[in-house]
């Protein structure tokens, strides 16, 4: 009796610990999980969630950036984070900038698997498997680019503070240090070059990573780097492809209110499931006050506005008290994404629009005006002439107002008063804050990082 | 799983089928013996004398022993006066034993066991079921706070059926053991009530705790086990100590039925005062007229661009003429009704006793809408098959369901959103409808307050079932073996309805959310008994293997776009959205064993150990070993302390040390893992963490010493203990480089020390026939502090959206408030000071610093229990001093006419009367600044807003009165009772109790974001029994 207890006891003793096991039924272990044509898919549309994520171009990334300019106002709720934005008092201590921050590694993390297990992936033809490698080395790329134009010194060829590097899978001691602005473009250029050389250009889906996008963020890298001519070079691919058409300025309000439209080089889709938080930081509802918003539309657009009589554009912004709660006022609201029930906004992460302005910026107020006045009388305005931007200063402030008009509430607006040195005097803050601060967690955790100057 | 089953089949198969009666040899003498209060007393040594023959009794009090019929037999129990019989024909003996003092001769509950108290080594602190029965609490924890020295327990709201935040000697989240099964007490609800405006989660808001699912009338006695001798035994588990919870079973001999029933009414025990319509529109043109004589001054003030016109413009929504004076905490709470109903039956025989109760319980919550009732039902049954084999079955039924109030110490909720309203806004319109907000702009709220509560309807339905089968086979007196197999079944369902007038669902037509959670527990336990007296000595043995296995789904689902009409189920809707299902599980695999050698009652050696295995961790770190040693001396019984025995009938000396060890890290935290994503309609993968492989158990190496002694013939009794305790290897979220993807990962790393003093004394100050009068104190001081972390300085965020609140920082103890350092009032400008800390010449949130701590530094109770003739009555109050609360809420509440952003014709929220004590004049030496339209004149995250939250509260006064001459009852009581009459507090909340965010987590603890305020409550009961 005692012997048949003791053995059922041993018995258990063997075997159990092999109950120890347990599996997720909802996650998958990264070792081994990348082993075929299937999963190395699934890993590479997984590259696009993490684009999703809301500090990414789920919200944040581009918003942050409009919040810290004269397009938008934010704060005030007691959300210090948020006040330090719109104040453009941003410190390291700021959770907002810190989320970015992480966001944007997540996916260079993420992209990194992908290509550590590619090339070991035996079951697809080299075509599909150059494409889904283009894909990932494309958006490793902008993802570091992305960085460069919020934490480094983008404008500066010659500054030490660009960005740490990030091209295997980190493990947890690893602590990069911050490559040199130069070292960071040729990172980021010699990468999209790479991407384009890899993907097949029959496929245009414009909501994934593809051949034109790579083109549209080269010539907008090269633009940010001052290499004007590679700018205008690779605009030029993009605008001469045929594949995508400047709306008429009746017809212009689609861009926003349908998919993927004719404008729409790279755009990252949400929909009822991933839902993003462009709607609900910028509308939320119809009668919502200020307290409900977190970016406002600023007086300063509407008054921009204002001084462009005809401009369609200017539909795009709600200043009327009409639908407006008076608590918002004088500010009013963006109204590129509505959408209060589905919530589903896109991230327009290259529009075609914005070729033509990199192409005029680059080709300078001579051979310029032309893709500058093509989209202004797109947009209900009439041509300027050649006498009313006579000197190169006249015509790069014409093509910032014009990118203001077009861009603003799509995250261009700091980068652009930064790389053109106006931060100063546009925002009336002090040049060093021409980028945001490195995170303090980041600092804390990484003694090798070096925090920007000024900060 | 399979073999889960297998083991404890085969032993009930077993041992029934080889349990043959003893064969006699000569007379055969079997007996009962129990103490005079009918307790069996187990392992008293039965020696016949002149022999070294005899045996001990068994966890019934059971012996058996074959002996000539001229034998005498010694009867002998620690603490109890020794017995002779002679056996003579008897051949039965109920043998009952008169203790040789008070207190010491309680049976307390242990792992695997029970003992005398008297020969216990370890810290165990023990409450008896009738100090904690009919409170009006939904958590039992609630009533142990102030009765036990060293827990603490702290409430993150108010609210009926809330999570608690239950901290034993510094360490939080203390194991659950009800009759023996480990269990889950956490929050399993999914449904978040702590949304920021736009619908995301910030934090996890009001919880539940899955403890409320015991009722507290059940319980007999509640043990709390707070050392390494006591606690190591649960191994793995047991870091932060072990609460064991003991229900009632039957009694052989005689029925009992007992019907209790009480009824009371609740109230808001401490409401903030808010400024009328009048003076609040004062306050707004004060600061409006205080901005203009600035700007007057030095028009820059307020930047380039400021338009001084809305500083004098009539403010459209703020004159008096509509009269509207609305007290809005007054419309969002009531007098709200308690009910306990409760039945229950004792009763059995030699062979089978039985312990079933029903209750029903209902407690309105003090806040307009929210509810809490259960329904609970339980049978506790022991039967004897044979003379070898007892079963015992332990069954618990609940079912609970709670109306949750929405956004409860969240920025959006109905309290904080009723904390700032202004008193020119109606509830309702003239013509019935809800109020809209918008029109009347108090910029803090985000919806009429009345109407989230009535038109958000949450609900968590609970529906639980605890189980144990239990066999014990005795292979002989010294001998037996027990094996059982434990079942935890627990469902929620979750409904969320939001209804297309809320600020929340409008702008979709109304908003649904269901969620189910499924939690299956099994756990199979099997233990082997041994014991045997030898001269005076006796030896105890455990030994056993437990298995456990715990297996959770949950899933949810979002609708969107409603009918009119009661049609409010995910299946009216029109769009359903993000649907969820997942699942998660873990195994533990444990061997366990404990040595008792009790010296001629004089030394008492514990050794336990236990060897735990669990899935969260790597195979290859996967079992953790967690030993303890204890050694107590009864000094009392040595011959140089008869001197002292006048003073101290008994006199204990205890030391104790040990490794206890905490895997409550989640599942599946030790591995890198993909999660499934989405995009564009194709499914994916994503990286969902980044792991460290070499993850393992924490561990807390405790060490212990105490003192327990009876002074004046056990009238007088208590103890004292010192505990130094390190726990290290912590499992905490350190900071990585974000270059990985993720700014933290889980790993070991760190220590926390927790120093402290414990004394409890219970003292009989009168025992007359017709008076009694019994006093219990106790108090615990205690001292927490970070030894080592993996990244010094982690700043952490009790709510998302919000700036870092607390720090991690070596020196400091956890649950630190981080922020600005306030200095005052400059008297001549009125402006609020800081100080900058990092002197850089600027003012912000890099000057932040360590400003205030949650947890005490001392706390206690005291309780004194009078009775005269038929009449008894008690009062209970507590007290502690030393622990803060960061009291955030006031930067709305207090916020001085800001009117949220410059140059709005509006303001942001309604005022406490706190603010007439503010700054008005130059000269003034006030407590707050100068009231300002433009400004926001106060701090946040600074030390303005952090309070000393010490207190002395009268918790229960109880007055009852017994019938002298009942009738048909056996008795009749009936009561009166008060809970939370009053408190002394210079707090401004409503509570000191308080921490935030869900209360479950230490490092984020005590604050206060407009918590759900404590209720005081009046009730009357009535106790028959017959």
């Amino acid at each position: 009796m005692k012997k048949i207890i003791f053995f059922i006891n041993l018995f258990s003793l063997f075997f159990l610990p092999a109950c120890l096991d347990e599996n997720s039924p909802n996650y998958l272990n990264v070792e081994g999980a990348i082993k075929d044509g299937a999963s190395l898919e699934a890993a590479v549309i997984g590259l696009y969630s993490a684009l999703q994520q809301s500090d990414y171009y789920g919200e944040s990334y581009l918003l942050t950036s409009e919040g810290h300019t004269d397009n938008a106002t934010t704060g005030g709720y007691q959300n210090l984070s948020l006040d330090q934005i719109g104040n453009r008092e941003v410190t390291g201590a700021n959770v907002i900038s810190e989320n970015i921050w992480t966001a944007i590694y997540r996916v260079i993390a993420n992209a990194n698997l992908v290509l550590k297990y590619l090339p070991a992936i035996e079951d697809l033809d080299s075509k599909q498997k150059n494409h889904l490698e283009g894909e990932a080395r494309a958006i490793r790329a902008m993802a570091h680019f992305d960085l460069l134009r919020y934490y480094g010194e983008h404008w500066n060829m010659a500054s030490s503070a660009g960005i740490p590097l990030v091209q295997v899978p980190q493990e947890i001691k690893d602590q990069p240090s911050r490559a040199t602005v130069a070292a960071s473009y040729q990172f980021i250029i010699s990468e999209m070059t790479k991407a384009a050389g890899l993907l097949d250009q029959s496929v245009k889906d414009k909501s994934f990573m593809n051949l034109h996008a790579v083109n549209a963020l080269l010539a907008r890298i090269y633009l940010y780097k001052a290499d004007n001519e590679k700018a205008a070079e690779y605009a030029t691919k993009v605008i001469g492809s045929g594949d995508f058409q400047i709306m008429d300025a009746t017809k212009f309000l689609d861009i926003y209110r349908s998919k993927l439209s004719s404008e729409s080089v790279f755009e990252l889709l949400f929909d009822s499931q991933n839902r993003s938080g462009y709607n609900g930081a910028t509308f939320s509802r119809e009668d919502a006050i200020r307290p409900e918003l977190g970016y406002m539309a600023s007086k300063n657009l509407q008054e921009f506005f204002n001084a462009r009589v005809g401009d369609v554009r200017n539909n795009l912004v709600d200043f009327s008290s009409d639908n407006n709660d008076v608590t918002i006022l004088p500010d009013g609201r963006t109204q590129k994404y509505r959408g209060e029930a589905s919530k589903d906004n896109s991230a327009y992460i290259v529009r075609f629009a914005e070729m033509y302005l990199i192409r005029a910026e680059a080709l300078g107020n001579q051979k310029g005006l032309a893709d500058l006045n093509f989209l202004r009388q797109k947009r209900g305005l009439s041509v300027l002439t050649p006498n009313q931007v006579s000197t190169s200063n006249d015509f790069i402030n014409a093509v910032l107002n014009e990118r203001r008009a077009e861009l603003n509430f799509e995250g261009h607006r700091y980068f652009d008063l930064a790389r053109s040195r106006k931060i100063k005097s546009v925002l009336n803050i002090e040049d060093f804050r021409s980028v945001f601060p490195i995170p303090n967690r980041e600092m804390i955790a990484n003694p090798n990082i070096k925090q920007n100057p000024g900060y | 799983m399979k073999i889960i089953f297998l083991n404890t089949f085969a032993f009930f198969i077993l041992a029934v089928l080889f349990s043959p009666s003893l064969q006699a040899q000569s007379l055969e003498i079997k007996g009962k013996v129990t103490d005079t209060n009918q307790e069996p007393l187990i392992g008293a040594t039965i020696l016949v004398q002149g022999t070294e023959q005899g045996t001990i009794t068994d966890i019934n009090g059971n012996f058996q022993v074959k002996t000539d019929p001229k034998a005498t037999l010694i009867i002998s129990y620690t603490g109890f006066s020794s017995k002779i019989i002679v056996v003579g024909n008897q051949t039965v003996w109920n043998i009952m034993l008169e203790p040789e003092d008070l207190k010491l001769d309680e049976v307390v509950v242990i792992g695997y066991g029970s003992q005398r108290k008297s020969q216990i080594t370890g810290a165990i602190s023990s409450l008896k079921g009738k100090d904690i029965q009919d409170q009006p609490v939904s958590n039992l924890a609630n009533s142990m706070q102030g009765r036990v020295a060293g827990l603490n327990v702290m409430s993150a709201s108010g609210t009926p059926g809330a999570g608690l935040l239950v901290n034993v000697r510094g360490n939080n989240a203390p194991l659950y053991v009800v009759d023996g099964i480990p269990l889950l007490s956490e929050n399993n609800s999914g449904l978040s009530t702590s949304f920021d405006l736009q619908g995301q989660n910030v934090g996890s808001g009001q919880t539940l705790s899955s403890i409320s699912d015991i009722n507290p009338n059940d319980i007999e006695s509640i043990e709390v086990l707070k050392d390494a001798s006591a606690a190591a035994i649960y191994g793995a588990r047991a870091a932060n100590g072990v609460i064991l919870i003991t229900t009632k079973r039957g009694k052989s001999g005689g029925q009992e039925a007992s019907f209790n029933i009480y009824s009371g009414i609740q109230q808001i025990a401490r409401p903030i005062k808010f400024m009328d319509s009048k003076e609040m529109v004062g306050l707004i043109e004060e600061a409006r007229a205080n901005d203009l004589a600035i700007f007057k001054k030095d028009p820059s003030y307020f930047g380039d661009n400021f338009d001084p016109s809305v500083l004098t413009d009539p403010l459209d929504n703020f004159d008096l003429s509509s009269e509207v004076n609305t007290n809005w905490l007054n419309e969002v709470s009531r007098l709200a009704p308690i009910n306990n109903y409760e039945f229950s039956f004792r009763a059995g025989n030699e062979k089978t006793k039985y312990f079933t109760s029903l209750s029903y319980f209902d407690q309105q919550g003090v806040i307009i809408e929210n509810y809490y009732k259960r329904f609970n039902y339980r049978l506790n049954l022991d039967h004897e098959i044979n003379s070898r084999f007892k079963l015992g079955i332990t069954f618990n039924t609940t079912y609970s369901k709670n109306r949750r109030s929405f956004n409860d110490n969240t920025y959006t909720g109905i309290i904080t959103n009723a904390l700032g309203a202004s008193p020119l806004m109606p509830a309702y319109e003239e013509d019935g409808s809800y109020a809209g907000f918008e029109d009347y702009q108090a910029n803090w709220l985000s919806d009429n307050p009345v109407k989230s509560a009535k038109e958000i309807r949450a609900f968590t339905n609970g529906y639980r079932a605890l189980g144990t089968l239990a066999g014990e086979y005795k292979f002989s007196n010294k001998l037996y073996f027990k094996s059982s197999l434990s079942a935890d079944v627990l469902f929620n369902f979750d409904t969320q309805f939001k209804s297309p007038l809320t600020a929340d669902a409008e702008a979709f037509g109304g908003a649904s959310y269901e969620g189910n959670f499924r939690n299956v527990t099994w756990l199979n336990e099997n233990t082997l008994h041994y014991s045997d007296t030898r001269n005076g000595n006796t030896l105890s043995l455990l030994g056993g293997v437990t298995m456990q296995r715990t297996q959770i789904d949950r899933s949810s689902a979002l609708g969107q776009g409603f009918p009119p009409g009661a049609l409010e189920r995910i299946s009216s809707a029109a769009n359903i959205i993000n649907a969820t299902s997942e699942g998660t599980s873990f195994a533990l695999l444990s061997f366990l064993s404990r040595i008792n050698y009790d010296v001629k009652n004089r030394f008492l050696f514990t050794f336990t150990s236990r060897a735990d295995g669990s899935s969260r961790f790597s195979k290859n770190n996967r079992f953790g070993f967690f030993p303890s040693g204890a050694v107590a001396w009864r000094i009392s019984k040595e011959p140089f302390f008869n001197g002292l025995k006048q003073v101290f009938s008994d006199f204990k000396i205890r030391m104790s040390a040990g490794l206890t060890g905490d895997q409550e890290i989640g599942d599946f935290q030790n591995i890198t893992f993909y999660t499934a994503s989405r995009y564009a309609g194709r499914s994916g993968y994503q990286l969902r963490n980044l792991a460290d492989p070499d993850l393992t158990w924490q561990t807390n190496s405790m060490f212990n010493i105490g003192l327990d002694y009876e002074m004046a013939d056990g009238k007088i009794g208590g103890s004292l203990e010192f505990f130094n305790s390190l726990k290290s290897n912590l499992l905490s979220e350190d900071l990585i480089p974000a270059t990985t993807g993720f700014t933290s990962i889980t790993r070991n790393g760190g220590e926390v020390q927790n120093v402290g003093l414990e004394f409890n004394i219970n003292a009989s100050l009168a025992k007359k026939e017709k008076f009694t009068w019994d006093v219990n104190f106790n108090a615990t001081w205690i001292h927490n502090e970070i030894k080592s972390l993996n990244s010094d300085g982690v700043y952490l965020n009790a709510y998302d959206d919000l700036e870092a609140t607390h720090i991690l920082q070596i020196g400091h103890p956890v649950g630190s408030f981080l922020g600005l350092k306030y200095l005052g009032v400059d008297p001549e400008t009125g402006d609020v000071q800081f100080e900058d800390f990092n002197e850089d010449g600027n003012i912000d949130y890099d000057d932040a610093q360590i400003i205030g701590k949650a947890m005490p530094d001392l706390y206690g109770g005291l309780t004194n229990v009078f009775k005269w003739k038929n009449l008894d009555f008690s009062i209970f109050s507590r007290f502690s001093l030393g622990n803060q609360v960061y009291n955030l809420i006031r930067g709305t509440t207090e916020n001085l006419g800001w009117s949220n952003d410059g140059g709005l014709s509006s303001i942001y929220a309604n005022n406490t009367l706190n603010v007439r004590d503010r700054w008005k004049k130059p000269g003034d030496e006030a407590e707050y600044g100068r009231a300002s339209f433009i400004n926001l004149n106060l701090g946040l995250n600074s030390s303005q807003m952090v309070e000393n939250a010490s207190f002395f509260r009268i918790q229960n006064i109880n007055a009852g009165y017994s019938l002298p001459s009942p009738g048909k009852f056996s008795s009749v009581r009936i009561y009166a009772e008060v809970q939370n009459l009053w408190i002394l507090t210079s707090y401004k909340g409503f509570d000191p109790e308080v921490s935030s965010n869900g209360g479950l987590a230490d490092r984020t603890a005590g604050v206060d974001y407009g918590a759900y305020p404590s209720a005081r409550t009046f009730l009357m009961g009535l106790s028959l029994k017959f």
